[in-house]
């Protein structure tokens, strides 16, 4: 289904668009969740979020990705619980749910991901929004630059230096 | 090229981004640069490690809660709020807030002491805000499917030099006056002419004042308000306080009781303050089976001698005043059609359908408000251009009084008794009710859809 049909079937009723919801929660959670590094703020940003989309889903008019345009409510969310300062962003350690393997048999892999979710959290704000985007939910320039509203090039530019950075948190420090 | 151009591939190579040629180019470049060999590397751990990351998922799913909530949201679109003057405010004791709602959907205001000619009042700042701005909290899901829970938007807010007495105060948009008794601050209205604003943050609910703090959350239960306040983070002293206004709307559904009990608690379920206020009922229709008919209906089949009011309409709504919503002050008449009562309060005038069911007795259906010329949101002065429009091309002959029967966020339902010349040449009256859409265009004015549904009534 196209992105407008997908919609429109969503719109279509109660039970439908509760549907769409329950499809649209975990990536909305995910992104909530490494932009905060909070469950709490996450859980929040989650609800409050899920409330604008299944209000304003009625504007969508396929112009770019039905995707993007939910992470869009979801960034624009967590810049204004920024701003309102209820947002505290802490260190991803906290709320992990594996559905995956046993974590004693990827000791190693636990502790990447440890480093990982620090890195994710020291990053400044604008940086965290583009590598969540790339790599978390593996979105285009073109996607991110329509989410965050920048050019593609800014896309670029921001995810290089963004990167960078991260580079250096991970590793901790002694690449730059 | 130099390193730099490289680590600009190396990291494209992560996106994918490359040409077979760049590709080519680089994996040349690191098999004899051993720097550029290791970053590449690196950069490609790092993504890797982004591969391995555990699904995080939310403990339970939020979607039950909103689900009692969805056949609403259908029915109505959430619609941008307005774009308000915000008006910063400094002063000495008592201070002055203004209030940007559209001044006609505000009745006249107590009268209040002015501000001192030694206060300064001045504008710092003028900054719109919008609906994300405004949005204290998403509601949380209402256990009563018929009743969306309301939410507070802020309005305007100011910072004063002194902390005023009071943590927060609620009271009615027709008793604006009361706030500065309560807290020493003086809020006004005032109109905004050029913004088109549309819903009103305070339609059928209250003012809440606040100062150092913010309402964060909602709950409704019966004419029981339950509002969260929470504290802002300390103030070094000679900050001064930051006083907000909020709306809170929706606190009244047609039908409902207009006497609410506002209480403020703090997040850990503290009673700061409660506050009593009587608002006004909302244009709806009546439920047969709400519990308001059902009394009459039992009331009335149990003992139709003892209820014999209920044989007439004029006596129904005087015996259920509170039951409808109005305050037992409310002045009632009776109007050219015996199935119409007229009740005002307020400086608002409603009229009161009802029905006589087959045994004899007569049940309210239908609560419309008066539209006033010069005193109506932008949807309803739409619907009074439209009238006024098809009387200058003489479709009408004229109309009477324009009654709002239902409003949406996407719908304005509206009663009229409406003239017209037949094509005989005499004159034909009847009511008829129009219901319009309502579109709201990208710059956030509101227009009426060009599909009018119009029924006639008698």
């Amino acid at each position: 289904m196209q992105d407008k049909e997908i919609v429109t079937d969503a719109l279509s009723s109660p039970d439908a668009l509760s549907r769409f919801l329950r499809t649209v929660e975990p990536f909305i959670y995910q992104t909530a969740f490494y932009l905060t590094g909070k469950k709490a703020d996450a859980e929040d940003i989650t609800q409050e979020s899920l409330w604008k989309v299944c209000r304003s889903l009625g504007q969508y008019q396929g112009q770019g990705s039905l995707r993007g345009w939910i992470h869009r409510v979801v960034v624009n969310t967590f810049r204004e619980q920024l701003r309102k300062r209820k947002v505290t962003v802490v260190e991803l350690d906290e709320g992990l749910q594996s559905w995956e393997t046993p974590v004693e048999q990827q000791v190693e892999m636990k502790m990447t991901e440890e480093r990982l979710y620090q890195a994710i959290a020291a990053l400044p704000e604008n940086y965290r929004e583009v590598i969540v985007l790339r790599h978390v939910h593996e979105m285009s320039y073109q996607e991110i630059a329509e989410v965050l509203g920048l050019t593609e090039a800014q896309v670029k530019t921001r995810l290089f230096r963004g990167r960078e950075k991260l580079k250096s948190l991970f590793y901790g420090g002694d690449q730059e | 090229m130099t390193h730099d151009s490289f680590r600009e591939l190396i990291q494209r190579e992560l996106d994918g981004d490359l040409t077979a040629e760049e590709i080519e180019h680089l994996e040349a470049h690191t098999a004899s640069c051993e720097d550029c060999r290791r970053e590449r590397d690196d950069y490609r751990r790092l993504a890797a490690a982004f591969g391995n990351l555990s699904k995080v998922m939310p403990e339970k799913s939020f979607v039950p809660l909103m689900e009692p909530e969805l056949p609403q949201v259908l029915r109505k679109k959430k619609r941008r709020l307005p774009t308000f003057f915000w008006p910063v405010l400094t002063g000495a004791a008592a201070l002055a807030l203004t209030v940007g709602l559209y001044r006609n959907s505000l009745p006249p205001m107590n009268p209040s002491p002015s501000v001192g000619e030694n206060e300064s009042m001045q504008v710092l700042q003028v900054q719109p805000k919008t609906d994300e701005q405004t949005k204290a909290k998403a509601p949380v899901a209402s256990k009563d499917r018929e009743m969306q829970q309301p939410e507070p938007k802020l309005i305007t807010e100011g910072k004063v030099k002194e902390k005023p007495p009071v943590q927060v105060a609620a009271v009615t948009k027709n008793e604006l006056g009361k706030v500065q008794n309560q807290t020493g601050i003086k809020v006004e209205t005032r109109k905004v002419e050029a913004v088109q604003v549309t819903p009103e943050p305070t339609q059928n609910g209250v003012v809440v004042v606040t100062v150092d703090s913010q309402p964060t959350d909602v709950k409704v239960d019966g004419d029981n308000v339950t509002v969260i306040v929470a504290q802002d983070r300390p103030q070094a002293d000679g900050e001064g306080s930051d006083v907000r206004v909020y709306g809170i709307a929706g606190l009244v559904q047609p039908g409902d009781s207009g006497q609410k009990t506002i209480t403020f608690i703090d997040p850990e379920g503290n009673v700061i303050s409660t506050a009593q206020v009587d608002l006004l009922p909302v244009p709806g229709p009546l439920n047969p089976d709400s519990e308001l008919n059902r009394r009459i209906a039992d009331d009335y089949k149990a003992d139709p001698k003892g209820n014999a009011w209920a044989e007439d309409p004029y006596q129904v709504v005087v015996k259920n005043l509170s039951g409808l919503g109005f305050s037992e002050t409310a002045t009632v008449s009776q109007s050219n059609e015996l199935d119409h009562v007229t009740v005002t309060q307020d400086g608002a005038t409603y009229q009161i359908q009802l029905k006589q069911a087959a045994q004899g007795f007569w049940q309210p259906v239908q609560i419309a408000r008066l539209i006033l010329p010069h005193e109506s949101d932008p949807a309803e002065k739409k619907v009074i251009a439209y009238f006024a429009g098809l009387k200058a091309k003489g479709e009408l002959s004229d109309f009477g009084d324009l009654y709002l029967m239902e409003r949406t966020d996407d719908a304005i339902k509206v009663s009229a008794f409406v003239e017209r010349r037949d094509s005989s040449g005499s004159i034909q009256v009847n009511r008829k009710v129009f219901e319009f859409q309502i579109i709201e265009t990208l710059n956030g004015d509101i227009q009426l859809g060009d599909q009018v549904t119009v029924t006639t009534i008698n």
